[in-house]
């Protein structure tokens, strides 16, 4: 087992290689791009939120001076698309189903014809009656939202519900023996949440500039996190082949699941084709909190079966995820259903998750992915469950706490686990005695688990005539430190400095394919094909070296750019030798490659049903505790002090480490305290940063991390993910904390002054 | 009706013809190139487009250009020096307060006018002076590290100079 102490280049704190052009304001986002003869697009929007559209005039719009392009459903070849669920055009086709869906669009020659020709496409529809509530929704007599359901193509394998009437997608987890289980319990426990809406709140808008190039290639400059997919899907929605478009996207102004989706580039695509002109298309700040993503909200029921001795031996959980009016990403659902048994082992359980849809705009995609709706659920319940036993929240945990060889509700084995020493660290780092401080002020404790990576990914690494590297991936940097973490690795193999590593991201021309980033698996999987293509151009490497010093292979090492012959100080090549000269005799330069897809493995079909991945590469985890104190008066909870303990494996880069953690945990805590989009009969009643406001500079608590000693085996000198398990422990530590100092149980997000104040309002009578 | 305005930005003059309702930040990004200057809320609630109007942060997608003549403006182009970072710039830079980029440069020119109207700033007044920048990255944390470490002096000339030799 290799230690990060053992390592010249992992581990070592790596300023981000693309840091400098940000301070300096030269790095490019998509919104910094304007074109020559560039014409501005804009989306004219559904009203309503349900209904069937009779006509849809657009003469008026494209008789305006100005106007060069008016597109609608009928324009587009009749694609849909999504993850898992093939549901969406790019235009509405025959229906609209919420408040903010594209019915046109149009390509003007700036922004305020663009607008003004929107305001003159006429739209006649039939409304039908809508349905705004998941459970609602579920109902036999519930308003139909996708008529011809079952007919969609879907990439999962239906279980009973799936694409009936309102659910799109359901996966079924069952481990053990159920009623068994429950009958063996000393107690039962049985609670209801709610989550809400949250948005990505990326400060970058979405926007893509489309063009038209001299051989009649679309060339796509974006903002996303899965380029080679934008790509894929393009192709499919316009019908032109796939090598008739490079995707080259820009520097992502953040991302957090958000911009894992495809939604400015198909409409700026199609207009830059139709007039041959650049097309750009950014969305409105508007459109961002009502036509984008959010965060699933939604309700999830949790019955929990305890021995007296705290020993969980049953749980039956019911997960109803409202996806809105589409489910670009019902695979959060899916992670929802994994998470929901929390880190623990329960030998008896069963989950049903239901991805569901209502007249709302689209859940999918966020940091967390699932998984922090199901984490507020269990870890409000495990501390319900304490506190009615007398048993100490941290007790409780570490006495059902998965470990190494254990297998998860699911069925797959888990080989690096050290949630228990997130937990013993955590206690340690607080000095924990127990949950209440003082009147009004206590701490709060939640630990979580998080799959992690997986999916097809690639990586070329190519050695230069300098003796540097080039490392071309798919994959993107969001702001997470992709771009560095990548170089990192590739200096690590070769045995090079990261300032040698030349890493190439993202454009679809340049680079091999990458699924995405999303799901912790950045550093894990993406960085796992680095490492072997990095590897393959060492052998090559070594081997060249061989054959000019005459001795085998065996006989070298690496070390600071130079190939030695081990059983002799004096003899070396420097890289730069082997590469310069030699790449000419040898016809071109050293290429190392590789192509993995460490997700093979499917899951037991006898205990899981409905599965929209294989078996995760595997599983990351997390304690946070929190300080919090409450004014009583008010109701307002202000976090002091946040304490964060990560099981990541092997750490890369600790300063990024440390900001991806701090980062996580802030976007935990906006959705444990205020932030939620809130839709009242379908219209988004708050669509700014100001009235759903994220947290700012005031809000943030002292922070205090570390990590806990290990190494996973299946990731790049053992590192594991923490993006999106750094998010998941916030809210039920915040609920935690607030019941330790009031005495009332929050079950509901975002914990607001009002709920408090209604709870000590109910204790007191 | 479009007129003809005369801005001074980062020591240079610039004459741009300008709608009355044009704003400072499309003017300065559109007209003149200098993409530095973000935009993201385009409605005055994140600071990402943060300038200095003599001295003092301003949010230049809710300033008009009209009402700019005559003064000095300072986008993120106009803080680096022969070459060498602004003090702030090479304090975010090493204190690893960069993640996206976004708010980055909004980031930097509200520091600048936060420590030009207060050079000494308790850790509090960073907190309140820096409130005013959304940024979904970085917890904040490592920003005020960055403007803290300034207003320290960690990063006056001659140490910038080091630093940036290095």
């Amino acid at each position: 087992m290799t230690r990060s102490n053992e390592f010249a280049v992992i581990g070592k704190t790596t300023s981000k290689t693309d840091a400098i052009a940000k301070v300096t304001g030269d790095a490019r986002f998509a919104t910094d791009i304007y074109l020559k003869n560039m014409l501005w697009a804009r989306v004219m929007r559904s009203t309503v939120a349900h209904a069937r559209i009779i006509s849809i005039n657009t003469e008026k719009a494209k008789n305006l001076d100005g106007v060069k392009a008016v597109l609608t459903s009928a324009d587009m070849p009749d694609g849909k698309y999504g993850a898992l669920v093939l549901d969406m055009g790019v235009f509405a086709q025959d229906k609209v189903r919420y408040i903010g869906e594209a019915v046109a669009a149009v390509a003007a020659v700036d922004e305020k014809t663009a607008a003004r020709a929107v305001e003159l496409i006429e739209v006649e529809y039939e409304e039908l009656l809508a349905v705004f509530d998941p459970l609602e929704a579920m109902q036999p007599e519930a308003p139909v939202i996708h008529d011809d359901l079952a007919a969609y193509t879907t990439l999962f394998e239906r279980t009973e519900r799936a694409m009936t009437g309102n659910v799109n997608y359901q996966s079924n987890i069952n481990t053990g023996d159920i009623e068994a289980g429950f009958a063996a319990a000393d107690f039962i426990f049985e609670d209801t949440y709610e989550v809400q809406k949250q948005h990505p709140s990326y400060m970058e808008p979405n926007s893509t500039v489309a063009d038209v190039d001299e051989t009649g290639r679309l060339i796509i400059y974006n903002t996303t996190q899965r380029p080679h997919i934008n790509q894929a899907i393009l192709s499919s929605l316009l019908g032109i082949p796939i090598s008739k478009i490079r995707v080259m996207p820009c520097h992502v102004g953040g991302g957090f699941g958000g911009k894992n989706r495809t939604l400015t580039e198909p409409t700026a695509a199609a207009l830059a084709l139709k007039t041959r002109q650049p097309v750009r298309l950014t969305f409105s700040h508007e459109e961002e909190f009502t036509s984008a993503t959010t965060r699933h909200s939604g309700v999830l029921k949790m019955k929990t079966g305890v021995k007296k001795d705290g020993t969980l031996i049953a749980s039956d959980v019911k997960l109803y995820y409202d996806c809105g009016a589409y489910a670009p990403t019902p695979n959060a659902v899916w992670l929802g259903a994994i998470s929901s048994s929390g880190a623990y082992k329960i030998p008896n359980s069963r989950v049903e998750a239901f991805s569901i849809y209502t007249n709302k705009m689209m859940g999918g995609a966020f940091r967390g992915y699932g998984a922090p709706q199901a984490n507020f659920a269990r870890e409000s319940q495990m501390d319900r469950i304490a506190r009615e036993l007398n048993i100490d929240p941290i007790e409780l945990r570490l006495k059902n706490c998965l470990v190494a060889g254990d297998s998860l509700h699911t069925g797959q084995k888990l080989h690096s686990v050290r949630v228990k020493e997130t937990l013993e660290k955590a206690r340690d780092m607080v000095a924990w005695q127990s949950p209440k401080l003082a009147p009004n002020r206590a701490l709060g404790v939640a630990c979580g688990i998080f799959a992690c990576g997986g999916f097809a990914t690639s990586s070329i690494v190519k050695l230069n005539m300098d003796g540097t590297a080039s490392v071309a991936t798919g994959a993107m940097d969001m702001g997470q430190g992709l771009r560095t973490v990548m170089g990192q690795i590739t200096a690590e193999e070769l045995g090079i400095s990261s300032d040698d590593v030349n890493v190439v991201i993202g454009d679809t021309d340049l680079t091999p394919f990458d699924v995405g980033i999303f799901g912790d698996r950045g550093t894990h999987t993406t960085g796992l094909a680095v490492k072997k293509a990095a590897e393959d151009a060492k052998i090559q490497l070594l081997e060249a070296a061989a054959d000019a010093m005459e001795v085998d292979v065996s006989a070298l090492e690496i070390k600071d750019k130079k190939v030695f012959d081990k059983s002799s100080d004096n003899r070396f090549l420097h890289f730069r030798e082997l590469l310069g000269g030699g790449q000419y005799k040898k016809g071109g330069p050293i290429i190392g490659k590789a192509s993995i897809n460490p997700t093979e493995q499917p899951f037991d079909t006898n205990i899981v049903q409905g599965a929209a991945s294989k078996m995760f590469s595997t599983y990351t985890f997390a304690t946070h505790i929190v300080e919090t104190e409450i004014d009583a008066k008010t109701g307002e909870v202000k976090v002091i002090k946040a304490t964060a303990v990560h099981d990541c494996g092997t750490v890369i880069n600790p300063a990024g480490l440390k900001g991806q953690i701090i980062g996580g945990l802030t976007t935990g805590l906006g959705y444990a305290l205020f932030e939620d989009v809130i839709i009242e009969d379908g219209q988004v009643k708050n669509p700014s940063f100001l009235e759903c406001r994220m947290p700012t500079a005031v809000d943030i608590p002292e922070v205090e991390f570390a990590t806990v000693d290990e190494f996973d085996s299946r990731g790049p000198f053992g590192a594991k993910g923490v993006g999106n398990v750094s998010v998941i422990n916030m809210a039920p530590a915040i609920a935690n904390a607030v019941d330790a100092a009031l005495g009332v149980r929050i079950k509901s997000l975002p914990i607001t002054p009002g709920k408090i104040l209604q709870g000590l309002e109910e204790r007191a009578n | 009706m479009k007129q003809v305005v005369q801005l001074n930005i980062n020591d240079s003059p610039y004459e741009v013809m300008v709608a009355p309702n044009e704003t400072l930040a499309d003017v300065v990004r559109r007209k003149l190139g200098m993409t530095g200057t973000k935009l993201g809320c385009e409605q005055g609630d994140c600071g990402a487009c943060t300038i200095l109007i003599d001295g003092r942060s301003h949010l230049s997608c809710i300033t008009l250009a009209v009402a700019s003549e005559g003064k000095e403006i300072v986008t993120i182009e106009g803080l680096e020096k022969d070459g060498k970072l602004d003090p702030i710039q090479q304090a975010i830079l090493e204190k690893q307060g960069v993640q996206c980029g976004i708010c980055t440069p909004g980031v930097i020119m509200s520091a600048k006018g936060l420590l030009n109207e207060n050079p000494e700033p308790s850790h509090a007044e960073i907190v309140v002076g820096m409130s005013g920048n959304l940024c979904r990255c970085t917890g904040y944390e490592k920003i005020f590290d960055a403007v803290e470490a300034v207003a320290a002096g960690e990063y006056d000339d001659e140490k910038t100079s080091q630093a940036g030799a290095e």
